[in-house]
């Protein structure tokens, strides 16, 4: 009795189809979950940028302003940023923050405020540092990203009183964020 | 057999011919120039409108419709009557109709069929009313939209006017304008729910604010909106005309910044064109300035929404429900002045992330990334906090 005139069941003939969608739909299945799997590591940067403060001068008097640069330099020309977010950390008894323009004319999109109005930064300096933050994002394909060294912020800051003051960064450095891709 | 007329019995034949087709045309011509000059009323020095106009009714809705009498010229004019006639949409039941104060002192009504007549004056003893720019209602129509109605626009067409002007010694002279009909459209009952707020919802005055209208219309596609906006103009103006966004292409209606500053209440109306794509999810329907115009230190101002003639309506011709959330302002105040603040909008009853490519997915991440939300639908790999790793998977999934 050859192939063609075997008769198969209509049992049979199910289970053959049933077999033969779980083979076909095993690699889809795969496919997806390696594409999901794809997303998280690259979305990693971790020891490939560095945040930055610049300050045109480091000494005013009470009454006077100072404004530091806070920016994002990039070590690998490769790296694409899509977002950085960061609090700046201020010594709030000699410091008042005047004002903040981030930077959305070049590289980010939209800004997100997570601290505008001076508060107390809770995780560090023992009630004496008040701290700003704000998240910047660049809503683009990838072709769009900015590389190299990006600027995040200008912060204006009115000098209180005289003597010395600290505007840095958290010790904490999970506080500060960066995320994109590498080309 | 006309070729064997006598060639004056054939010319006469032609003289009767051609005045009998002339004369429908005749009468035609003589009806329409009657018709228009009904409708030629006054000086065109003081206008007739409705309120509300441009709105969406439902079958077996009761409403009432203000008819309102403004002042266009800039000259002083003191008017002691107002009248119109009416023709109403036989999709209508006519209810009622009656005179509003102060024009209730000599009231006459008729309502014949689908028409209305109203002629509303002071009375006799009482000083005629000085008018203005904003509305001043004369006369109120209740009406019903029947069921079934028909399809298209529903309207209150008006015939004929007068306004007359009181102080012009032996005259009246009717200053009105031909007025301005309303239109109403057919829509069925709520389907659903969109949020409304302002961006930012709280800010500091001075300095002049840039204000957005946002709307979350989740998955509906919207192609109509409908909105009114309630401020106190002795604390707060617009600073800016109202500019709708170009989505909803059709500007039906919009309160000029003037008007908006003389009432404190701005409408602005809005309908997609037949090209339009229309807009969903989470999008801005309109941006305008404002200003503080309050002299008190730490004064506090708000622009809130005013529901009652408000809508939303989606791409089928049902009406949405409004969540409606206002914009506070600190005014005068010495406080730090950053742009743009963080915005407390309303959290959404359905997770926006379901499509991980849309822009109220992305605002969703924003209001969980900084905690204005306590959700975690935008938690895209699951590691309990919403933070950029979240984000860049949202960006990567909408520029893939």
């Amino acid at each position: 009795m050859s192939i063609a005139e075997a008769k198969i069941s209509r049992k049979q003939l199910n289970s053959l189809i049933l077999i033969l969608g779980l083979v076909f739909l095993l690699p889809v299945v795969i496919y997806f979950l390696g594409r999901r799997m794809d997303i998280r590591p690259k979305a990693s940067l971790a020891g490939q940028a560095n945040f930055r403060l610049n300050s045109t001068t480091t000494s005013v008097n009470a009454g006077q302003q100072v404004s530091v640069l806070v920016s994002l330099e990039l070590t690998d020309p490769n790296i694409r940023v899509s977002a950085a977010t960061f609090p700046l950390l201020y010594d709030g008894s000699k410091l008042r923050l005047s004002s903040v323009t981030p930077n959305t004319s070049s590289g980010f999109t939209d800004v997100v405020w997570l601290e505008q109005s001076g508060q107390t930064y809770p995780a560090e300096g023992n009630g004496q540092l008040k701290f700003m933050g704000m998240a910047l994002v660049n809503k683009n394909p990838t072709a769009n990203l900015s590389a190299n060294t990006v600027t995040l912020a200008n912060v204006t800051f009115d000098a209180l009183v005289n003597g010395d003051a600290v505007i840095k960064f958290p010790d904490d450095n999970k506080a500060l964020q960066v995320v994109g891709t590498s080309l | 057999m006309i070729s064997s007329l006598p060639r004056n019995k054939l010319l006469a034949l032609f003289i009767v011919l051609g005045l009998l087709a002339v004369l429908p045309m005749v009468i035609y011509l003589a009806m329409t120039r009657q018709d228009l000059r009904n409708r030629a009323a006054g000086s065109d020095e003081v206008g007739i409108r409705f309120s509300p106009t441009n709105i969406y009714k439902t079958e077996g809705e009761t409403f009432d419709v203000s008819v309102n009498t403004y002042k266009i010229a800039d000259r002083s004019i003191k008017a002691s009557g107002v009248q119109v006639k009416l023709s109403v949409d036989d999709s209508f039941s006519i209810n009622s109709a009656k005179c509003s104060e102060p024009f209730d002192g000599v009231p006459f009504t008729k309502i014949d069929g689908q028409s209305v007549t109203v002629i509303c004056a002071i009375s006799p003893a009482s000083d005629p009313v000085d008018l203005t720019a904003d509305d001043l209602p004369f006369a109120q129509i209740n009406l019903t939209l029947n069921t079934p109605s028909h399809e298209g626009p529903l309207e209150i067409i008006i015939e004929s006017t007068r306004v007359t002007e009181a102080g012009v010694a032996g005259q009246a002279p009717d200053v009105s304008t031909t007025g301005e009909n309303a239109t109403f459209k057919l829509a069925t009952a709520a389907i659903g729910e969109a949020q409304i707020l302002f961006e930012p919802a709280e800010s500091v005055l001075p300095p002049d604010r840039d204000m957005k209208i946002m709307l979350n219309a989740g998955r509906f596609q919207i192609a109509f909106t409908r909105i009114v906006l309630k401020f106190n103009p002795s604390k707060l103006n617009l600073a800016s005309e109202i500019t709708p966004n170009p989505a909803l292409s059709n500007i039906v209606e919009k309160t000029s910044m003037q008007q908006a500053n003389s009432s404190g209440e701005a409408v602005f109306v809005v309908a997609a064109s037949p090209t339009d794509s229309l807009p969903t999810g989470y999008f801005e329907l309109a941006s305008f300035k404002v200003k503080s115009v309050s002299q008190i230190a730490n004064d506090n101002a708000a622009i809130d929404f005013l529901p009652n003639t408000m809508q939303v309506v989606e791409s089928g011709s049902a009406l949405l429900n409004t969540v409606r959330s206002p914009a506070t302002f600190v005014m005068n105040t010495d406080s730090v002045s950053v742009s743009p603040p963080i915005s407390k909008p309303i959290p959404p009853r359905e997770n926006p992330c379901l499509d991980m490519t849309s822009d109220a997915c992305y605002q969703q991440w924003i209001y969980e990334f900084t905690t204005v939300f306590n959700t975690t639908y935008a938690d895209f790999n699951q590691d309990g906090t919403v933070n950029l790793i979240d984000y860049e998977i949202w960006r990567r999934t909408k520029y893939p």
